[in-house]
């Protein structure tokens, strides 16, 4: 064996090198920090979690660098002084700190003895962790000795015991050291001492108020050692160690627990709260404090510490996980949060990473989080941490020093649950917004405010702050003044970082497929969900998943932008993206904005994979720890495909908010030029002009036709206003103005629009400019133009340019191309709908003759293009304007789709409406330029022989092609090379796509994924269907021209198919380079039904479910008249639906009725099981309210609205279930009705009593008429709501569904049955 | 069917018949069974007539209820506040509430007034009676008709 060497601190600290000393330690005690000391109340984990094992994306800390022999340090253990504080440099951070002679460190020590204190030690086991700025480290010792036999305690015994100035108490907490500003006048009695007394720390001690103890006689007395049960440390004392006496806070806060003397002290008034004095035991510079060894605490003394319920002073001991926030979270045993966010609060050196720590009296809080629940520790100023046991990594000790900045401020102001959502917030915006804002900009400084906390102020509730009192008030009336009065408040909704929540999709979707192993597989396998059979194969379906956001409980936000690889709509942040679809994105969105996206349905969708084939990051769906860490490399989602869908009035603007200047797109049309008027026909697929899959886009291609008329925003200024007059209903002055433009310009307009046979317009009358054009109004949301419509030719003639020769032919086809800035426009645009160009068309480039020749415009900028819907005005209305029919009249109609989407459908396409409400209004009196516009989209001008002008439906497809086989029967069919046949658009449902290689056609492709599968060209086949016809369509598609959402459960229009006919005179649709595919909604497929998708989030009651599984219904139509007799289950939901009379929505309800003669089991829902729950009954019974009677309500709100209005607005739902009902039939019994609520809220008992007085009272019902069905119980799905089947089964009761419910007509019900039993 | 659910439904009877129930009283309780059809088990009954006596005690409520074919006893009990030992396995303010629904039983509960009753069947001295569940006042004169034929149908069955 190596001989023990001393080693010098000055050497150690040269060194300047993690190291461990304890290498060698032979006792079994404390040879390992990962083997802490046996505690009395905390059995440590024997296999203490590992950060580096636990997540792959934590940096992996090594283990300290021991010494290749056993090495020794001899020194002494001091007390901080004022003179010689801690070496990092902190006023409040108040270690022990040890010298040899050479040089001094901090320390901290195993198994603390107070005799140590300015003893000479040797030090036999030992961390040395440098700190991360170099200057000096931290000597954590874990073995030690007395360098000197007989040592014994350094109390001076010769000092003077007196009531006044001796304390004996058990420490119950102590505060931080902290700094009081004092009055050097007053303060401090000897000059040495002025400007000292302001550091200082008050410990709380329970004093013994037994006799002997007020006599104040020590330890040596003999008489003391008998009395041990005597003592009673009930009586709070308040010891402020201030001056030099503030060095006893490292001894005092080891001995937390313990009984201590403090000898030397000064009785002071002190005022706290300016109303009554506090008297305070005040600390001298010669103030000593000793343990007292023979005195224990009772059980009962300590007991206030092992309270573990929420909200109250609690200990906590575990094993340090992850540092975060500059310390001021801090990861315990991988599951508790605690909070150390005051200022004051300084976390000693070693509270590093794999330590263990035990902490005393922290606030245990849950957190009000949306996504997750944690257990939060709240630090407060009773706060303490002891080690108790070293960690063996080489996590370095972080100098925390807190910069009292406005956010740090803020942040303190708060009850513990928000500041620990706004420590996530903070981290969150600063990986979201870093390189975008600097950290000055996101965090703000000591004058100015940063975005995390404008934004956290504007999310928090006024109830999450609290006053903040100093620290005296707050230590000494812990109770009035400190954190525990804690109020209710909604949930918190976190902004994560989108590369967090695109990895995070990964975990939903693992939660999915838990689900479905778990037993739901047998459903899927029965009814063939997950397969599909075509020509003789077997395919893969997709699994399309809608998860609301309410659900997830998080807000997104990020800038919008296009892909520049896929072009679809992303809304990014500085971490990631992830598409997007908004329906109603308007043309002229300014996409450099910041917006906020809350309420939103995220689409998960790919192909069946089992669970073993995917990876897991294991911290749950958005943990708090990932939230904290740096952001994770964006991992592939193994064919997961997902976006987010959500519509415009989701989607907030947060410039404004974080007071950047927002550029607004004011720049406007311009007066007095042409604009022209486009009609959109057709959208190619984008390609890419290097035949690269992977390659950015580089233009786009649209059809569209110029209308004969374009568009002039005049100038006109006759008062010397501008033209531009708010619309609004009350706006008299924009009325009139309105009115005085109809007026003064159409007396003297006689146009006439009569499209004829060939679409041309003849223009009769004055060819003069004013006496030509059409006064219109152009409407852009609250702003509007006057102008005019002009048409195209006689502009031009008028103002002698070269003309465009418009007239007499059709409208004009042109193509647009839209180069990469301008794909924007591409995406947005959609076919069939009517757009102003806004690029003014220069003369040269208009009337170009290789513009009129090719008919192609170059669409460069971004906001190029503006959509509009035509519309005519009824002049002095106030605007009331007629739609246009083709143009924007069923907008309103898909608004409230959008709105009120189903819970499983999203819509992806506003068919033909107009989500810029830009209208262009024209008088009544030109309504024959409607007529003519709708004549010339009906025609499209385009070649009529091949692009029909409607959109068939796949009954009226199936129609056409058996005509034209009909047609084609007699004829002779010519070979041909080239593909022949019609052009057409269709729409329908579509069942299912596959893709398949035409050159494998005996394979298999279960296996194959739709990303592999997807790259490049592919051949596709496609089912759609509607009302039980399906078609197919086969043909080749590319990536790029396969739309977001695309596979079964999609509403898809397919423009430019070809049906065509094969030799055999069969038809068939395929798709053509030229074809577009556009999805208009979406449906969820071949999921599990949302409730049980995301386990971890919020666990709403969902009807669908429910009307899911009840679909297995037999169709046999009962009547029955019975009496409930029991309820065994019954949910109640809060509605959503404010107009709804009723605050309460039941999806399901299970009563057992007689009909006095056998037991029914009838389920109901919404009103019919209000009928029978007798919840029509305007006025509840003061019987069965009697508890709320007592509290002296007023009778007229003893509704049932009223109190279930309140519970359900407290706990969202209740689930009630009384199965053991079912034993006892016509006993109704209290007892075994069991109430679950969907809140973390305590179900109080007089909600309980309320509930069960409604069920009471609904047992005792009249005699009910039922019309209804019978059920199958075995149908799937019923088992994931009752536990309790085989009670159920036990019953051997029919099951009926109840379609109708009201009273019996007993007349006609005695008749009728009075004629049955007479004889004939 | 005879299950145990259907062994506790609430069957309809008319006072004849409950009457006439053949009982068996080698049992306590004593069974009951149906006089027309004695593999028939009679455990609760509902009834319907008019009450024809009211007699108030303190720790309960008995009335005679006349259905025209007969008249049987009826036993409202309103000592559920004075009877914790009993039930020591319900809460408090369920007693409260079971209290005063039989309170509001006892208020329904008039001469004269047609009632349907839903109760237990036992024996008090060598008698028939029953223990009331709920009380509910038939307002309609054609209920008890009905009743009527409901048990002359559900008998035959």
């Amino acid at each position: 064996m190596d001989p023990t060497r001393i080693l010098s601190l000055s050497d150690l600290l040269s060194h300047s090198h993690p190291l461990t000393g304890a290498a060698f330690l032979q006792s079994a005690r404390h040879i390992s920090p990962l083997l802490p000391p046996p505690l009395k109340r905390h059995k440590p984990n024997p296999n203490p979690p590992l950060p580096s094992s636990s997540s792959t994306t934590t940096t992996p800390f090594r283990t300290l660098t021991p010494l290749p022999h056993p090495v020794v340090l001899v020194g002494s253990i001091h007390l901080p002084t004022l003179e010689s504080r801690c070496p990092c440099g902190s006023l409040l951070n108040s270690c022990l700190l040890f010298s040899d002679g050479t040089s001094k460190v901090c320390c901290d020590l195993l198994e603390f003895d107070i005799g140590v204190i300015g003893k000479k030690v040797r030090i036999l086991g030992w961390n040395f962790v440098p700190f991360k700025n170099g200057n000096g480290g931290v000597l954590e010792i874990i073995r030690w000795e007395f360098l000197e036999v007989g040592v014994e305690d350094c109390v001076d015994q010769k000092v003077v015991c007196c009531s006044s100035s001796f304390v004996r108490g058990m420490v119950k907490s102590v505060s931080p050291v902290f700094e009081v500003p004092c009055n050097q006048a007053k303060c401090g009695s000897s000059s040495s001492s002025v400007g000292k007394e302001s550091v200082g720390f008050i410990a709380e001690l329970g004093a013994c108020v037994c006799a002997i103890c007020r006599k104040g006689m020590r330890q040596k007395d003999r008489s003391f050692d008998g009395d041990l049960d005597r003592h009673c440390f009930s009586k709070n004392v308040f010891v402020y160690f201030c001056a030099s006496s503030f060095s006893w806070h490292p001894v005092v806060v080891k001995l937390v627990g313990r009984v201590i003397e403090v000898l030397d002290l000064k009785k002071r008034n002190v005022f706290v709260g300016e109303k009554e004095p506090y008297m305070m035991f005040v600390g001298r510079d010669k103030t000593v404090v000793s343990r007292c060894w023979f005195l224990v605490p009772s059980v009962s003394a300590i007991k206030r510490n092992d309270v573990q319920g929420l909200n109250e002073l609690v200990a906590y001991t575990g094993v340090v996980t992850g540092i975060y926030m500059k310390g001021m979270v801090v990861e315990l045993d991988e599951k508790a949060w605690l909070l150390l966010t005051d200022p004051l609060l300084v976390m000693p050196h070693s509270v590093r990473v794999g330590a263990l720590i035990s902490v005393k009296n922290v606030y245990m809080v849950s957190s009000n989080l949306s996504w997750i629940k944690v257990i939060l520790l709240g630090g407060c100023t009773k706060t303490t941490l002891d080690i108790k046991s070293f960690s063996l990594f080489d996590s370095r000790s972080t100098i925390v020093v807190h910069n009292q900045s406005l956010l740090g401020k803020f942040i303190n102001s708060l009850i513990f649950s928000a500041r620990f959502w706004v420590l996530l917030l903070v981290s969150c915006f600063t990986k979201k917004f870093l390189g975008l804002f600097s950290d000055k900009d996101i965090l703000g400084s000591k004058r100015k405010k940063g975005l995390a906390q404008i934004y956290a102020m504007s999310r928090l509730p006024p109830c999450v702050f609290r006053c903040r009192n100093g620290i005296f008030m707050e230590f000494c009336k812990h109770d009035d003044y400190g954190c525990g009065n804690l109020q209710e408040y909604p949930s918190l909704e976190l902004v994560v970082p989108l590369s967090d929540f695109f990895n995070n999709c990964q975990e939903i979707r693992m939660s999915i497929l838990l689900r479905r192993e778990d037993g739901s597989d047998a459903y899927f396998i029965k009814n063939n969900v997950n397969t599909l059979f075509c020509e003789g194969h077997y395919y893969d379906r997709l699994v399309r998943q809608f998860i609301s956001s309410k659900d997830l409980g998080v807000i997104l936000i990020g800038s919008l932008r296009n892909s520049s690889s896929t072009g679809r709509m992303q809304l990014f942040d500085q971490t990631g993206s992830i598409d997007v679809v908004i329906p109603d994105l308007p043309l002229d969105i300014d996409v450099n904005n910041i917006y906020q996206v809350q309420d939103y349905t995220l689409v998960i969708e790919g192909m069946p994979v089992q669970k073993k084939f995917m990876s897991s990051y294991g911290n749950g769906f958005l943990s708090c720890r990932s939230i904290f860490q740096h952001p994770l490399i964006k991992d592939e989602l193994n064919g997961l495909t997902v976006y987010l869908q959500f519509s415009l009035k989701c989607l907030i603007c947060l410039d404004l908010f974080f007071c950047i200047p927002v550029v607004r797109n004011n720049t406007f049309l311009e007066r007095n030029v042409a604009f022209h008027l486009l009609f959109l026909t057709h959208k190619f697929p984008v390609f890419h002009k290097d035949d690269q899959v992977n390659s950015d886009i580089s233009s786009a291609l649209a059809e569209a036709s110029i209308l004969p008329y374009d568009l002039i925003i005049v100038e006109e200024n006759r008062d010397g206003d501008s033209h531009c007059v708010e619309f609004s209903s009350s706006g008299t002055n924009a009325d009139w103005c309105a009115r005085r433009w109809w007026h003064e310009n159409s007396c003297s307009t006689h146009v006439s629009c009569k499209p004829s046979s060939t679409h041309s317009m003849h223009i009769n009358g004055n060819y003069e400019m004013k006496s030509s054009r059409i006064p219109c109004i152009l409407s852009l949301g609250s702003t509007s133009f006057h102008g005019f419509l002009v048409p195209r030719n006689l502009f031009c003639e008028n103002n002698k340019r070269t003309v465009i020769s418009v007239a007499g032919q059709s409208a004009k086809k042109l193509m647009l191309e839209f180069l990469a800035d301008a794909h924007n426009n591409y995406q947005l645009m959609h076919v069939g709908a009517y757009y102003i160009l806004k690029e003014r068309i220069q003369s040269h480039t208009a009337c170009h003759p290789e513009y009129a020749k090719s008919g192609k415009i170059t669409i460069v900028s971004r906001k190029s293009l503006l959509r509009f819907s035509f519309c005519s005005c009824v002049i002095g209305e106030g605007y009331k304007c007629q739609h246009n029919k083709s143009s924007g009249s069923s907008f309103v109609g898909t608004m409230d789709k959008l709105c009120h989407k189903t819970q499983n459908e999203i819509f992806f396409n506003l068919l033909n409406g107009n989500s810029d409400n830009h209208q262009l209004h024209f008088s009544s009196q030109h309504m024959e330029l409607l007529s003519f516009i709708k004549d010339f989209q009906n025609v499209r001008a385009v070649d009529p022989n091949s692009l029909p002008s409607e959109i068939l439906s796949v009954t009226s497809c199936i129609k056409a092609m058996k005509k034209i086989s009909l047609q084609l029967a007699g004829t002779i069919q010519i070979e041909s090379c080239l593909s022949e046949g019609n052009l057409i658009s269709l729409n329908g449902d579509v069942l299912d796509v596959h893709f398949f290689h035409p050159n494998y056609s005996n394979r298999s492709y279960r296996d194959e994924t739709l990303t592999n599968i997807c790259e490049g060209v592919n051949s596709v086949c496609i089912h759609v269907y509607e009302n039980h016809h399906m078609i197919k369509i086969q043909g080749t598609i590319a990536k790029h021209a396969y739309p977001l959402g695309m596979g079964a459960g999609a509403n898809v229009t397919f423009h430019r198919l070809l049906l065509k006919w094969n030799s055999t005179r069969l038809c068939i649709l395929t798709l053509t380079p030229a074809s577009f595919l556009v999805v208009n909604s979406l449906k969820e497929v071949g999921h599990i039904p949302k409730s049980n998708c995301v386990s971890h989030l919020r666990s709403d009651f969902m009807k669908e479910h429910l009307l899911r599984s009840i679909q297995h219904i037999e169709c046999r139509a009962v009547r029955i008249r019975c009496r409930v007799d029991q309820i065994h289950f019954l949910i109640l939901e809060k509605e959503n639906y404010e107009h709804k009379k009723r605050p309460v929505e039941i999806p399901l309800a299970g009563f057992l009725m007689g009909d006095g003669s056998s037991i029914c089991c009838c389920w109901a829902d919404a009103e019919r099981a209000e009928i029978l729950l007798r919840f029509q009954e305007s006025v509840f019974r003061s019987s069965a309210t009697g508890i709320y009677k007592r509290k002296g309500f007023e009778i007229f709100s003893l509704t049932i609205n009223y109190h279930l209005n309140k519970i359900l607005k407290k706990h969202h739902a209740v689930t009630i279930k009384n199965y053991r009902c079912i034993a006892s039939i016509g006993d109704p019994k209290f007892e075994d009705i069991n109430f679950s609520v969907n809140s973390s809220k305590q179900f109080s008992s007089s909600e309980e009593s309320f509930l069960k007085s409604i069920i009471f009272y609904a047992c005792r019902g009249p005699v009910f008429d039922l019309v209804g069905t019978v059920m199958d119980l075995n149908a799937p799905g019923w088992s994931r709501f009752f536990s309790d089947k085989d009670a159920m089964k036990s019953l051997n009761v029919q099951n009926i569904w109840v379609s109708e419910v009201g009273p019996v007509n007993i007349l006609e019900t005695t008749r009728s049955l009075l004629h049955e039993l007479l004889p004939s | 069917m005879d299950g145990p659910s259907n062994r506790n439904v609430s069957t309809k009877l008319l006072c004849r018949h409950l009457l006439t129930l053949i009982v068996q009283c080698t049992r306590h309780p004593p069974i009951f069974f149906h006089p027309t059809n004695n593999k028939r088990r009679i455990l609760r009954v509902e009834i319907l007539g008019t009450v024809v006596s009211r007699e108030r005690k303190p720790s309960f409520l008995k009335f005679l209820l006349d259905d025209g074919t007969g008249v049987i006893p009826c036993v409202i009990w309103l000592n559920q506040n004075s009877l914790h030992w009993k039930f020591a396995r319900i809460q408090p303010s369920d007693l409260k509430l079971m209290a005063e629904m039989a309170m509001e039983d006892e208020e329904t509960t008039v001469v004269g007034s047609v009632v349907r009753v839903r109760g237990q069947v036992c024996m008090y001295r060598d008698e028939i009676q029953i223990k009331v569940r709920d009380v509910m006042e038939e307002r309609d004169p054609n209920a008890q008709t009905l009743h009527w034929v409901d048990c002359v149908r559900l008998a035959q069955t």
